[in-house]
């Protein structure tokens, strides 16, 4: 089961609106390599992980990012705040008032809902934790993307967190990989 | 005030070693475990282990200061959090290695003691810890408020 720690896992709190970076960020809740993939792609793979060193490393990683999920929604949330309707026109998110309002919602920055099909199973660990491997690689690079467009300290500090969290789990799933590769685990 | 970081060069002085092309082709990654832990950077840098540590362009993480005694008590909070985070995918895989074992538990002691005295002075972080004599676990500020540092 899950419990709710009412507390983030690193602090947030941006001052200064900012509506084109909330719009560039929504895609690290809601696009391909964003945080809502990765959870649900390490919480659906930790049902088939053959050893308890895998069950243990895919539960973990997967409930860490659901903390990340709430972090990046934080950070859209706080960078819309207080933002006109004509502020939202004004910087490319009328589309996205018509649909969702002021409300978060898991999409990437061009708009286009989440789907399942971002993130994938095949049931077989080697395969899985290889998959695993290049999604951390492609949410650093998406995290890097967003850092280069960042100006304010607020969003760079917790995006560089984030970053480096990617960076951290892609070698423990590497580890883990090679570990498995080494003693034949299939 | 979150942001308003001290600059902090110790931050930095990271092992440079572990990023030289040649030191890495003749390590063997199949045996070599990195077990090094930043206890004090850790929380900052994102990432509790210095030998798996990846700097992005000029970009420095800062060490962020607390203003009022709350603020600095959960800011050690999150820190602690984190740090034992880190230390379990670490040990989830290398569940032998008693020395990081060993931080971990210390680590797991003084969070549990720290979270407890946070409660008894200002709110609730836990549904299961709300005892006092009315329910708190609905007051603001929640996570996504801002304001200070939950």
């Amino acid at each position: 089961m899950f419990k709710y720690d009412k507390k983030l896992p690193y602090p947030i709190d941006i001052k200064n609106k900012d509506i084109k970076m909330a719009k560039y960020i929504i895609t690290q809740f809601g696009g391909a390599n964003g945080e809502l993939s990765a959870s649900l792609r390490y919480f659906s793979q930790k049902f088939s992980m053959p050893t308890e060193e895998g069950k243990a490393l895919l539960n973990d990683i997967a409930t860490e990012e659901l903390g990340h999920q709430e972090m990046v929604a934080t950070m859209v949330t706080q960078l819309l705040k207080g933002a006109s309707i004509k502020e939202l026109e004004e910087n490319g998110l009328s589309s996205q008032y018509t649909e969702h309002g002021y409300g978060v919602f898991p999409t990437d920055s061009f708009g286009v809902p989440w789907t399942a099909s971002y993130i994938a199973n095949v049931g077989e660990p080697l395969a899985n934790l290889m998959e695993d491997m290049a999604a951390e690689q492609k949410a650093r690079v998406t995290y890097e993307h967003l850092i280069d467009l960042a100006k304010d300290e607020d969003v760079i500090q917790p995006l560089l967190f984030l970053r480096q969290r990617e960076v951290v789990h892609f070698n423990r799933f590497k580890e883990l990989y090679e570990k498995y590769k080494r003693e034949g685990i299939k | 005030m979150l942001f308003d970081f001290q600059d902090n060069d110790d931050l930095y002085n990271i092992d440079l070693d572990y990023f030289n092309l040649d030191k890495m082709k003749k390590m063997d990654f199949n045996t070599t475990k990195d077990s090094k832990i930043d206890l004090e950077n850790g929380f900052y840098l994102g990432n509790a282990f210095p030998g798996i540590y990846e700097q992005y362009k000029n970009y420095k993480p800062k060490k962020i200061n607390g203003y009022s005694e709350q603020e600095k008590m959960l800011l050690r909070i999150q820190e602690l959090d984190f740090l034992i985070n880190d230390l379990s995918l670490y040990l989830d895989i290398n569940p032998n290695d008693t020395k990081v074992f060993e931080t971990f538990k210390r680590l797991n002691m003084e969070l549990k003691g720290l979270k407890s005295k946070y409660y008894d002075k200002y709110e609730v972080l836990e549904l299961c810890d709300d005892n006092k004599s009315k329910y708190t676990w609905i007051d603001e500020p929640w996570p996504w408020d801002g304001g200070y540092y939950v």
